[in-house]
């Protein structure tokens, strides 16, 4: 393992002193490209590529079927641009340290399916911003996705990618465990009180052991950040200063500590690893857990498990939303046509495979509201997929120093969820510690 | 004649050297400037100066506790692990019945990968599902939560390094083996016992093979990663970060390649200056059977 890193380490390096050497001149160079792109007769460009055939590479992470559901679409997006060939390339293991690799290596893919941390790569330049190209190709936005879907791939202003797949953070529940328990199935009008109420009486404990929770907080970032936004809160103040400290953020994690450590309604982290480590997912499978918030494919796993009685339910107030989108390379030598094959691939038709599969939720508005999406069964039967679409998604804090900030947030969330250190300690040295990486 | 062989070493060690002049001597040397700049995988680097370096060793706290954790735990778990390989060796040296059998047992574990019995430690240290604690609680003792516990979860990486031991051991063996008989027969004809024949002829004969246990043993601690990045990603609160671990983060996580190439340089200088050290000091205790002159 050791070796296995130093060798990566090695080649990643000298991969970057060959890069390194033609860098700067190249680097140079191509910064003018886009602003030159959206002037020039782009159309004239255009007409003389239409013919040619052209080769592009797309990397995307998942499982080998994932990728033949992206191969699927792309045979809708080659009967209208026939001359455009896509190779996909499927990144197993580490995806960014892959695409990072093969940027430095100067063969970078022409698109790149990315998700949360898109932002790291538009601030370092190595993805281009769309927009000028949406208007040259007369993209029409707003009536393709909802503004809080198109807005998640926005970085400063400008729009960086085509969101694919975005499916809202939802409520899972038993329904066996809510009946048994007699306590009404949640709806969109809860509140976070209804939430700790529902999750208290949901709790079987016997002779002093719980043998099932409520809910399942777990330390997971999206499941303490939508308290924070539901609050009211934010992480950030409108001049980007980092806003840990206050009193929306502190009801927030409270909440969730009370809801483990005070009710017991929750399992604690070494109740967790008693478990086995495993997730909510497969606890929520087994019924030792009556309620969770995740995402989308956990309606796949569940799907394929006998015996459980469940349904999902939008969740009360502004949640986060998983997505990924995609998006070009500043290095592409095609960008024209590799905008004309993100364009296609996120029409109603290319977006289907997505949904006929169970892959995951479509990100435009068409996917999201056709009758096969809402009227979709999983595991023979109809579940709340209406869900999805009535969910309201916040402004999610993304910014380039994302996994650094979740790493100053995580250190010491990790102890204060486990109980070991105490709220106030826990807030301001992380607010110190976001201030100093934001300074 | 002289010669002609050296032509010969020449040629059959120029794969390697080709090799590693490409893929590892100009990396190095790419990585020392690359410590000087601002390097984030994409960008053109700007040279700094020193910045990396006076932030690294004056502004972050992190290094210092990672530095101070990989310290601690080379500081226990590489002297252990030798004491308990030599313990292990001297009696899979006995000429027992079935004895092979014996051998291959405490070698297997060496043998899994680092990921695998690093998933499987996970489970053993759970707080009160886990095996160890279940073990700890026959005997009325309530084992702390290891991996969730700050207090003992450096001592939890420690006694899965134990797990490896069986590299050490079979290098001890093979050096037992080569101890000449005579000089047990001659010993036992004096009339010593069996702790004087350890002490005065096994231990002595060994001590080439322990100070190469030593100073890989080490190297390898100072480096550890895999057990760390898997079991407890450096948690809770850094109690367990290590340098490479944080020098893989800050290269990969945070697309920071410059700090973390000064972080793999300052690693380096520890790990000579400790190497130097060791070799000096093999002067006063470590016996070669041919003397100085082989």
């Amino acid at each position: 393992m050791k070796k296995w890193v130093t060798a990566t380490l090695s080649i990643l390096l000298l991969v970057g002193v060959l890069a390194g050497c033609s860098g700067s001149s190249a680097g140079n160079a191509s910064t003018n490209s886009p602003a030159d792109e959206g002037t020039n007769t782009s159309s004239g460009n255009n007409a003389k590529s239409n013919d040619k055939p052209v080769e592009l590479t797309m990397t995307i992470w998942g499982s080998e079927d994932e990728k033949k559901i992206y191969e699927e679409r792309l045979e809708v997006v080659k009967e209208k641009h026939p001359n455009i060939q896509v190779k996909v390339m499927l990144v197993a293991g580490d995806y960014d340290q892959k695409v990072q690799t093969m940027i430095a290596g100067g063969t970078p893919p022409d698109i790149m399916m990315i998700a949360e941390n898109f932002q790291t790569y538009a601030s370092k330049n190595q993805i281009i911003p769309l927009d000028d190209l949406i208007a040259a190709h007369g993209l029409d936005m707003a009536d393709r996705y909802s503004d809080d879907i198109a807005n998640l791939m926005k970085y400063e202003g400008k729009q960086y990618g085509l969101t694919d797949r975005a499916g809202a953070m939802v409520l899972f529940y038993n329904k066996d465990l809510f009946d048994a328990a007699g306590v009404d199935y949640p709806t969109k009008d809860w509140t976070q009180q209804d939430l700790m109420d529902a999750a208290k009486r949901l709790t079987v404990k016997n002779n002093g052991k719980t043998e099932q929770w409520g809910y399942y907080p777990g330390s997971w970032w999206p499941q303490w950040m939508q308290l924070v936004y539901q609050n009211g809160g934010s992480l950030f103040d409108d001049n980007n200063k980092p806003t840990f400290d206050t009193p929306e953020v502190r009801n927030a994690l409270q909440f969730l500590n009370e809801l483990t450590f005070t009710h017991g309604a929750g399992p604690t982290p070494s109740e967790i690893a008693d478990l086995g480590n495993v997730g909510p997912d497969p606890l929520f499978a087994q019924g030792k857990i009556a309620m969770e918030t995740t995402g989308f494919w956990n309606i796949a796993s569940l799907s394929k498990v006998e015996g459980i009685n469940w349904d999902i339910a939008p969740i009360w107030g502004v949640t986060n939303a998983f997505f990924n989108g995609l998006t070009i390379t500043k290095t592409s030598k095609h960008p024209e046509e590799a905008f004309k094959v993100i364009e296609a691939l996120t029409t109603l038709e290319a977006q289907m495979p997505i949904v006929k599969h169970g892959q995951d939720a479509p990100a435009t508005k068409a996917a999201l509201t056709s009758e096969e999406f809402l009227n979709a069964e999983y595991g023979g039967k109809k579940i709340n997929m209406a869900a999805f679409s009535e969910s309201r998604i916040y402004d999610q804090p993304l910014n380039p120093k994302w996994n650094e900030m979740m790493k100053v947030i995580d250190d010491k969330l990790g102890v204060y969820f486990n109980n070991k250190s105490s709220l106030d300690e826990t807030v301001t040295q992380i607010q110190k510690g976001l201030d100093n990486l934001y300074k | 004649m002289r010669n002609k062989e050296g032509a010969w070493f020449y040629f059959f060690i120029s794969p390697w050297l080709a090799g590693f002049a490409l893929l590892t001597l100009g990396p190095i040397l790419f990585s020392i400037y690359m410590s000087f700049t601002d390097w984030d995988l994409f960008q053109t680097p700007h040279f700094i100066g020193f910045d990396n370096y006076q932030q690294l060793l004056t502004e972050d706290p992190i290094f210092w506790k990672s530095v101070f954790n990989t310290f601690y735990y080379a500081l226990i778990a590489v002297p252990l692990g030798m004491a308990i390989s030599l313990w292990i060796a001297y009696y899979l040296n006995k000429k027992l019945k079935g004895i092979t059998f014996f051998r291959v047992l405490f070698y297997l574990p060496s043998v899994v990968p680092v990921v695998a019995s690093s998933l499987l430690f996970i489970h053993l240290f759970a707080p009160s599902a886990g095996l160890i604690n279940k073990t700890l609680q026959v005997f009325g003792i309530i084992g702390p939560a290891w991996l969730l516990d700050a207090n003992w979860v450096k001592p939890a990486l420690i006694i899965m390094s134990l797990w490896g031991v069986g590299g050490g051991i079979v290098l001890l063996l093979a050096g037992m083996k080569g101890i000449p008989a005579e000089f047990y027969e001659a010993a036992a004809i004096d009339g010593a016992s069996s702790k004087q024949a350890f002490f005065r002829i096994t231990f002595p004969m060994l001590t080439p093979v322990i100070f190469f246990n030593l100073v890989t043993g080490i190297i390898g601690a100072l480096q550890t990663f895999a057990q760390v990045f898997i079991v407890t990603e450096g948690g809770p609160d850094n109690a367990s970060q290590m340098i490479v671990p944080y020098l893989f983060q800050n290269a990969f996580r945070f697309y920071k390649m410059g700090y973390a190439s000064s972080i793999a340089w300052v690693l380096f200088i520890i790990i000579l200056a400790l190497t130097l050290v060791v070799f000096r000091s093999s002067a006063l205790w470590v016996h070669y059977e041919e003397g100085k002159n082989a």
